[in-house]
C-alpha cells in the first residue's frame, strides 16, 4: 500500500470512528445518586433510548416527593442536555417545549472520579426541576423496572392494585385500583420504554373502549434498603403535577 | 371565507423576512417527490363538481375512521387507518386535486411510510408514533375542510402559504416526540421540504424569495443520506435553528392576534385582546424570572421578599428590609457608612440575600477579575455579591457581579492547595488557594507574603 492510499484509509476510518460514535458520552444505563444543597437525596436513573444511540430517557427524583421524566441526548463529549418529559395536548407522554431544561457538565473529581452536575439549561422550558444538582460519582439505590405484575398495597388498603402479566405484543397491563382516591379498571400501555400511560377503560358491549385522558404516568422502581432488603414500588405521577405522586408497594 | 380573506391578507403583511424580498431571485423549486399534489392553481366548473361532493363524504367518513378503530388491536389500527385514509385519497378526482385536506392525508400517508421505513417497529413507541401521525392528518384534514369547501364554492385560490406554515408547526409539534433519531431527522427534513414548496406554488410566491432560499440552501447542506444517530440529532437541531429563523411560530401566533382583531366588533373589544394577550406575556415573563432565580439558588423563597430580609437595590447599596407594603414599595434601612438611612424602593428594584448562587456560596473563598482575592460575604438571588477581600486593615466589603469571581477550589488543571509551584518568572513557593477562574494564590520562599497568579503559568514540582 503506498503512502498516499494509506493517508486516504486513515482519513476514512478516522471518519468512520468519528461518524459511528461522534462522542463517548460519561453517563451509562443504571442509576445515581446526587446531592442537592449537600444532601443525599437526588436519583438520576437512565435508560437507553431506543433508535437514539447515546440517549437515555431518564427518571429524575428528589426524595421520591418530586418526580421528573426526561429526554436525555449528548451535546458533546461532555454534556447532555435533558428535555422534559410531559403529557401532550392529544394525552401521549412526549416533549411539548423541545428546549431542554437542563443541562447535565462533567468534570473530572478530586479523588479522579468522574463527577457530573445537572443545573438549569436557562432556556425557555420552566418544566420539571428547578436548582442544581451534584452527582460525586455514587450509586443510587434504586433501580427502574419494567412493569412487575402482582398484588400492590399502600398504608391505607391492603389490597389498593393488582396488575395482571403484560400483553408482550400489545404492551399492556390491566390495573385494577382499589383505593378512596382511584377506583376501577384501567389500562397500563407501554408508550416508551418503562414508562407506563393509563387510561380508564370504559367497557362497553362493543367492546373495550379506552379513554383518551390519560389519568397518570406509571413507572417501577425497585429500592434496596439496609442489610440488602429490595422493595417494589409503583409510582403514579399526575402528568399535571410532578410533586402529586402516588405510591403503591408489592406485596 | 371572511376568515380566508383575513388570512390572506395578514400572511402577505406580516411575514418578518420579507424585507428586501424583490432584490432576491427566485430558485427553481420542484414538487417534493413524495407527493401526490397537483400545482393547479384554479378549477375548472366540472372539477368543482366533483370535488364538493367527495369534500362532504371524506368529512363523514374520516370522523368515523377514528371513532371506528377503538378497541381495535394495535396493528389492527394502523392498518385500518392507512386503508380509510388511501381510500379516501383514492377516491378524489381529478386525481391531483388541490384541496388542503387532501393534501394533509396524503401527507399523513407518507409521514407513515418515513416512519417505518426509519424506525424500527420493534421499538417501543413507534407503533404509537405512527398512529398518532395517522390520527392527527386525519383530523388537520377535517379542520381545513371548511377552508376547502369555501374555496370551491368562492372560486377562490388556495391559501398555500398559511396552509404551509400551518403545517410546518403542525409536523414540527408531533415530531418533538418521534426519538427514533433517523426518522425525527427524516421528519424534520421533509417540513422543510414540504414548508418551502407551500411558499413556492403560492400566487405571490416572489414575496417569499426570502424563505425559500434559505430553506434551499439549508436543505443542500442536510441531505437524505444514511446518518448516524449523533450526527442526525445534530442535525435536527441545526434544522430547528433554521425553523427558528423563519419565525413560523411568531408569525402564527401574530397572524391569530390580527385576526382576532379584525374580526373584533368595537374598539373596547379590541383594546380587551390586547390587554390580554399583555397580561399573558407578563405572566410568562414572571414565570420565567422565577425559574431562573430558584434554578440558581436552589431556595424556592429566592423572590419571596418579607420584613428583615437582607437585599441589594439596582446601586449595589445593601440593607435590611423594615417594611413591605401592599403596593408593592419597601421601606429599607441601607448600611451606610456611618450612619444608616431608611429609604423606600420598589420591590421589583431589589434582590434578596441568599445562600448560595449557582456555584458560589456564603463563606466560599473567591478572587475577583482584577485578582482580589477575599471571602465572599453575602450573595443575592441576581447574582449580585458583597466580597470582603483579604486587604490587611481593610474591614468594608465590596460588591461584585458572581460572573466575575472564581471560587476557590482544591485543584484546578493539575495544580492543587499544598503543590509546590515555580511561575514563569523563577520564583518558588507553594500554593495556598487554588480557583475555578484559573488563578493560584502562591506565597513564595524566602517572600512570607502570598501573591496571585494565572495557573497556566505555573509549573509543578516533580514528583520523586
Amino acid at each position: 500500500m503506498n503512502l498516499k492510499k494509506l493517508s486516504v484509509v486513515s482519513v476514512a476510518l478516522a471518519f468512520s470512528l468519528l461518524s459511528s460514535n461522534a462522542f463517548a458520552g460519561f453517563l451509562k444505563e443504571g442509576g445515581y445518586l446526587g446531592k442537592q444543597n449537600g444532601e443525599e437525596k437526588v436519583n438520576l436513573l437512565l435508560k437507553p433510548a431506543p433508535g437514539r444511540e447515546g440517549s437515555y430517557f431518564a427518571v429524575l427524583m428528589k426524595d421520591a416527593k418530586k418526580i421528573s421524566l426526561y429526554l436525555v441526548d449528548e451535546i458533546n463529549a461532555n454534556s447532555y442536555s435533558m428535555t422534559p418529559l410531559e403529557v401532550t395536548k392529544d394525552g401521549e407522554i412526549g416533549v411539548v417545549n423541545d428546549d431542554p431544561s437542563l443541562v447535565v457538565s462533567s468534570a473530572r473529581g478530586e479523588n479522579g472520579q468522574d463527577v457530573f452536575k445537572i443545573m438549569s439549561a436557562n432556556s425557555s422550558n420552566n418544566a420539571g426541576f428547578t436548582g442544581f444538582f451534584e452527582f460525586e460519582g455514587k450509586s443510587s439505590k434504586t433501580k427502574w423496572l419494567q412493569i412487575d405484575d402482582g398484588q400492590y398495597k399502600t398504608d391505607e388498603a391492603a389490597n389498593a392494585l393488582q396488575i395482571s402479566q403484560i400483553d408482550s405484543s400489545e404492551r399492556e397491563a390491566t390495573a385494577v385500583f382499589l383505593t378512596a382516591e382511584i377506583n376501577g379498571t384501567f389500562t397500563l400501555r407501554e408508550k416508551f420504554p418503562a414508562m407506563y400511560l393509563i387510561n380508564q377503560n370504559s367497557v362497553l358491549a362493543t367492546g373495550t373502549k379506552k379513554n383518551q385522558i390519560p389519568s397518570a404516568i406509571g413507572i417501577f422502581l425497585e429500592k434496596r434498603g439496609a442489610f440488602g432488603s429490595k422493595s417494589i414500588e409503583m409510582l403514579l405521577i399526575n402528568p399535571k403535577n410532578d410533586t402529586d405522586i402516588k405510591t403503591f408497594s408489592k406485596k | 371565507m371572511k376568515n380566508l380573506i383575513v388570512y390572506t391578507l395578514i400572511a402577505t403583511l406580516s411575514f418578518p423576512l420579507m424585507v428586501k424580498s424583490e432584490e432576491m431571485k427566485l430558485p427553481v423549486i420542484s414538487r417534493p417527490a413524495a407527493l401526490e399534489e397537483g400545482t393547479q392553481t384554479t378549477l375548472s366548473q366540472a372539477e368543482i363538481a366533483e370535488l364538493l361532493p367527495w369534500a362532504k363524504d371524506s368529512k363523514m367518513f374520516l370522523n368515523d375512521l377514528v371513532e371506528n378503530i377503538q378497541g381495535l388491536s394495535t396493528a389492527d389500527k394502523i392498518e385500518r387507518l392507512v386503508d380509510g385514509i388511501k381510500q379516501v385519497v383514492g377516491e378524489s378526482a381529478p386525481k391531483n386535486s388541490e384541496l388542503l385536506m387532501r393534501y394533509a392525508l396524503n401527507r399523513g400517508l407518507v409521514l407513515h411510510d418515513l416512519i417505518s421505513k426509519e424506525a424500527s417497529d420493534e421499538a417501543v413507541g413507534t407503533a404509537d408514533a405512527k398512529i398518532r401521525v395517522l390520527r392527527a392528518s386525519i383530523e388537520l384534514a377535517i379542520k381545513y375542510y371548511d377552508t376547502d369547501i369555501a374555496i370551491l364554492q368562492k372560486k377562490t385560490t388556495a391559501p398555500y402559504v398559511i396552509f404551509g406554515l400551518d403545517y410546518f408547526s403542525f409536523l414540527s409539534e408531533l415530531n418533538k416526540s418521534v426519538f427514533d433519531a433517523s426518522a425525527q431527522y427524516a421528519i424534520q427534513r421533509t417540513a422543510l421540504e414540504w414548508l418551502q414548496w407551500d411558499l413556492y406554488r403560492d400566487l405571490n410566491n416572489t414575496a417569499y424569495a426570502p424563505q425559500i432560499v434559505k430553506i434551499n440552501n439549508s436543505l443542500k447542506t442536510f441531505q437524505n443520506k444514511k446518518l448516524t444517530d449523533a450526527q442526525s440529532i445534530a442535525s435536527i437541531r441545526q434544522m430547528k435553528a433554521i425553523a427558528q429563523q423563519l419565525r413560523v411560530e411568531e408569525v402564527l401566533k401574530k397572524i391569530a392576534l390580527d385576526r382576532q382583531l379584525a374580526e373584533a366588533k368595537s374598539a373596547a373589544e379590541r383594546a380587551e385582546i390586547l390587554r390580554k394577550q399583555q397580561e399573558e406575556a407578563d405572566r410568562l415573563a414572571l414565570e420565567k424570572q422565577r425559574h431562573d432565580a430558584i434554578s440558581k439558588t436552589n431556595d424556592p423563597s429566592a423572590l419571596v421578599i418579607s420584613a428583615g430580609d437582607r437585599i441589594v437595590d439596582s446601586r449595589n447599596f445593601v440593607g435590611t428590609v423594615k417594611a413591605v407594603f401592599a403596593n408593592g414599595q419597601l421601606s429599607v434601612v441601607f448600611d451606610w457608612d456611618g450612619y444608616s438611612a431608611t429609604e423606600t424602593r420598589d420591590i421589583k428594584t431589589v434582590s434578596k440575600s441568599v445562600g448560595c448562587y449557582e456555584r458560589f456560596c456564603v463563606g466560599d473563598k473567591v478572587i475577583d477579575a482584577g485578582n482580589h482575592a477575599g471571602t465572599l460575604q453575602l450573595t443575592f438571588a441576581n447574582g449580585k455579591t458583597r466580597v470582603k477581600f483579604d486587604i490587611d486593615g481593610y474591614g468594608a466589603s465590596e460588591p461584585r457581579d458572581s460572573s466575575d469571581l472564581g471560587k476557590g477550589v482544591k485543584c484546578y488543571a493539575g495544580i492543587c492547595v499544598g503543590d509546590r509551584v515555580i511561575d514563569n518568572g523563577g520564583y518558588v513557593g507553594k500554593v495556598q488557594r487554588v480557583f475555578d477562574s484559573g488563578k493560584a494564590r502562591v506565597v513564595f520562599d524566602g517572600y512570607g507574603a502570598s501573591d496571585n497568579r494565572t495557573i497556566s503559568q505555573l509549573s509543578k514540582e516533580a514528583t520523586k
